[in-house]
């Protein structure tokens, strides 16, 4: 499986990396490198989790605004800038859901779906998607968010422990356990059809 | 599929839409906004001004009130410190001279406790009364008080005026101005007199019984039959007192002289 090419940094590119952050935190105004960046990628994360795109554009600005004024605190552990910003990402898109009230969206393509399904070795067919996008759709809010960033947004298991906050190992096995359940619900329903 | 809003290939925004969003001097000045501390914002020199305006306005009100009625100043401050009227009009009550009554049928600690109130009250009228007369008031001895207590049985000598204090104007009985006074003594009769020419001529007796406080009264310095008795009714360690004593100083003048109490002894 293709993975995020953007989230692998080289070392000097961490290191790189890191000057930028300290010149932020010394001087605000030394963010605007960290923010180029960025900004595309959080943005993409937000919107798809979220129905609307202006929301979604208001968000990316509270998620960095909120990095702005907390960039004192931030501590460099060998991972890109960006695991930290997606953490934030990630606070602000579920408190932007309990102020409006808002369902949690989940953006999906076909071509991801017929992968998922060609991956359990079954046809691809329209009653099998319905039925995968139903499986999707009951599964817990832990769930959803390693199959999303593994199977739709293609992120590697160490990027994903890093925004979940889990170990590499400890991610790779709850996808695991994730898609298994999927595939027997999967199989069930398939019986029954 | 009710928990979530499944989008299915939603149209994607390119790189460039969202690149145009991209404001990074809006985002500059929201920090600025955020962190700037509270003595640069607008707000400070608002909320600073307007207390600084409400201190002068209100010093200036302050000072112009105070300068403008200095006598209702003053009168206030009479007012304050003036004493409160009722004092006066008790003690006047307390002057007239009580013939002999029972003050109350109480029991014998309640008597007690009223006698020693009258005889407080009387003590506050005679404090605030000028017993003493101009002519008759002598200068301060160097020696104290309580060195002439020291010597209470010494034998009475009228002559002994020149070492006359304000302690020789105080009467006494055998000599001694409070004590204790032994059951002989009452037995033998007594007379109350002063070390001075001051001579006595009434006083009454505050007796406290079972059924009450009594209080006996004489024309005289003397002793009567009937106060005799009465102390001797009295157990040891009771306590008698002497009040309302009225001497005469001469030329027909009168002044309340100073109360006694005794503790009987055997």
């Amino acid at each position: 499986m293709p993975i995020n090419p953007i989230y692998h940094h080289t070392e000097e590119k961490l290191k790189e990396e890191l000057l930028w952050v300290q010149a932020a935190q010394k001087n605000p105004k030394r963010f605007a490198p960290l923010y180029d960046k960025y900004y595309e990628q959080i943005f993409r994360y937000i919107y798809q989790r979220m129905d609307d795109k202006e929301l979604a554009f208001d968000v990316t600005s509270q998620v960095f605004l909120k990095a702005m004024n907390n960039i004192e605190r931030y501590e460099y552990r060998g991972v890109p800038f960006s695991s930290w910003l997606y953490r934030i990402a990630k606070s602000e898109v579920y408190q932007s859901f309990r102020d409006k009230k808002a369902k949690r969206t989940v953006s999906i393509e076909s071509f991801q779906l017929e992968g998922m399904i060609e991956e359990w070795e079954e046809d691809r067919t329209e009653d099998n998607r319905k039925v995968l996008l139903s499986i999707i759709g009951g599964l817990k809010e832990e769930e959803v968010q390693l199959v999303e960033m593994r199977y739709f947004e293609k992120r590697s298991y160490r990027e994903i422990g890093e925004i979940l906050e889990l170990t590499e190992n400890n991610a790779k096995v709850k996808t695991h356990r994730i898609i298994n359940k999927m595939k027997k619900i999967y199989r069930k329903s398939y019986g029954q059809l | 599929m009710d928990n979530y809003n499944i989008k299915l290939d939603r149209p994607k925004l390119t790189s460039e839409e969202i690149v145009q969003r991209k404001d990074f001097d809006t985002l500059m000045n929201n920090h600025e906004i955020i962190k700037r501390p509270f003595r640069k914002s607008p707000w400070f020199f608002g909320v600073t001004g307007m207390a600084t305006i409400g201190l002068l306005l209100g010093g200036v009100y302050t000072f112009t009130s105070s300068s403008h009625k200095p006598e209702e100043q003053a009168l206030q401050i009479v007012k304050n410190d003036s004493p409160k009227l009722e004092a006066k009009l008790v003690s006047l009550e307390v002057m007239e001279p009580a013939p002999e009554k029972v003050l109350a049928m109480q029991s014998p600690h309640e008597n007690k406790r009223e006698l020693k109130k009258v005889k407080n009250e009387k003590k506050n009228n005679y404090d605030n009364t000028n017993t003493l007369i101009e002519n008759t008031v002598k200068p301060m001895v160097e020696e104290p008080a309580v060195q002439k207590e020291k010597k209470p049985s010494e034998p009475l000598d009228k002559s002994a005026n020149v070492r006359s204090g304000y302690l020789d104007n105080h009467p006494r009985i055998n000599g001694k101005i409070g004590g204790k006074l032994k059951m002989s003594e009452v037995e033998n009769n007594f007379n109350i007199l002063t070390d001075s020419e001051i001579e006595v001529l009434s006083f009454e007796l505050h007796v406290v019984t079972e059924f009450g406080a009594k209080v006996y009264q004489n024309n005289s310095n003397a002793l009567t039959n009937e106060m005799k008795n009465a102390i001797l009714k009295q157990g040891v360690n009771s306590e008698i007192y002497f009040e309302n004593i009225q001497g005469d100083v001469g030329g027909g003048k009168k002044m309340r002289l100073s109360p006694l109490k005794y503790s009987l002894s055997k």
